[in-house]
């Protein structure tokens, strides 16, 4: 059972009853994961090679564990400050639901585990790529970014990027550079994503001293960023069809989102909304990056499969 | 909660069970789909092994004098 004890130093909320499964399902972060599951299926869809469908469900299921692993792991180094925000205040670990080390443990057993486990099932060039991105995520962003630099996001984002390698990995055995470009579409679009959400959770983010973009550098800076990223971003979407790599079905489509996307990143550019509440181009802009991360890799499966 | 299971009143000893034991579920689940698994993964690749490896060469046969 959880051990009762108040810890003043890491914020941490009573661990007040013996752990419920639930409990240890929230700290894999499941929403994280949706996004972790999709991208590295899209890859291993597009990734030429043909695996048999028990070895792909088990290369997808050992990339969403070790994404769940790292969220854990995430998750116990930042009960600290996951008890002083809003929005992560109610995780298994500030809530007192479940002990730190415990937490940790969960990590790390289902990290080593999945990383071993797709090794022996798939490949060594694979797990070397999964535990790259745990590890990533852990300690550099995690541990050494995330406190200290406004860059945080830029370079943590290459951890949510890394699922693709993975997966393109998985089934081929090696990682080419449209692997790395699709590794490149996700590492830009995370910026503009994550910053439109800070703008308008700026409050929290300051409360908790973390030094997120509008924090440190202010909102005109952040949406500046927003934009430049964004110019970096759909350029790169449209290259694989102008490089042959992909036919116009996705360059069309690609085009088409990242005109949108543009539009949008230029209205939030241009906004000068100082409360969340009226931060309407910023809240669209996070919830359109969102489908159009989905629709792009959709469309770039359905254009290996689905066409001639 | 109270620290010492001693002093646990009824709802507490009551809620500390049924959480022991919807742990204990997931847990068997867990392991049971894992077992399923390992045996799926090793069967595929030992036909992939056994598909890959050299098929035997029949000897020509002989007609009878």
């Amino acid at each position: 059972m959880n051990q009762i004890a108040t810890d003043a130093t890491t914020g941490s909320a009573q661990a007040t009853l013996f752990a419920d499964w639930r409990d240890y399902f929230a700290l894999l972060k499941p929403r994280v994961m949706t996004l972790v599951i999709f991208t590295a299926a899209c890859a291993m869809a597009v990734a030429p090679g043909k695996l048999h469908p028990m070895l792909a469900f088990t290369g997808i299921l050992c990339i969403a564990v070790a994404a769940g692993a790292a969220g854990a792991l995430n998750q116990w180094y930042e009960a600290d400050i996951d008890a002083l925000m809003k929005r992560t205040a109610q995780r298994p670990l500030p809530a007192g639901k479940l002990a730190a080390g415990e937490a940790l443990a969960f990590g790390v057993i289902l990290g080593t585990g999945s990383v071993a486990m797709i090794g022996l099932a798939l490949n060594w060039v694979a797990a070397f790529w999964l535990a790259v991105s745990i590890l990533f995520y852990v300690v550099v962003y995690t541990v050494w970014l995330k406190r200290r630099t406004p860059q945080n996001i830029v370079i943590g984002g290459a951890a949510g990027a890394f699922p693709v390698i993975c997966g393109w990995a998985a089934v081929t055995g090696d990682t080419p550079l449209f692997a790395w470009m699709l590794f490149g579409i996700i590492f830009l679009w995370t910026p503009p994503h994550f910053w439109a959400l800070a703008l308008f959770m700026e409050a929290d983010y300051a409360k908790a001293g973390v030094p997120m973009l509008p924090v440190t550098h202010g909102l005109p800076e952040t949406r500046r960023q927003i934009l430049l990223y964004s110019c970096l971003l759909v350029p790169l979407t449209i290259a694989p069809t102008l490089l042959g790599m992909a036919d116009w079905a996705y360059g069309g489509t690609a085009i088409t989102l990242g005109a949108m996307f543009m539009w949008m990143a230029i209205k939030v550019s241009r906004s000068t909304a100082t409360a969340p509440s009226q931060m309407v181009a910023e809240k669209q802009l996070f919830k359109f990056s969102l489908l159009y991360l989905a629709c792009l890799f959709g469309a770039l499966v359905a254009d290996r499969l689905l066409l001639p | 909660m109270n620290p010492d299971p001693a002093n646990w009143t009824d709802a507490e000893r009551t809620a500390f069970y049924a959480r022991r034991e919807s742990r204990n579920r997931a847990l068997g689940i867990l392991l049971f789909v894992l077992v399923a698994l390992f045996f799926g993964i090793t069967v595929v690749r030992m036909t992939d092994q056994i598909n890959a490896a050299p098929k035997p060469v029949a000897a020509p046969t002989v007609p009878a004098q």
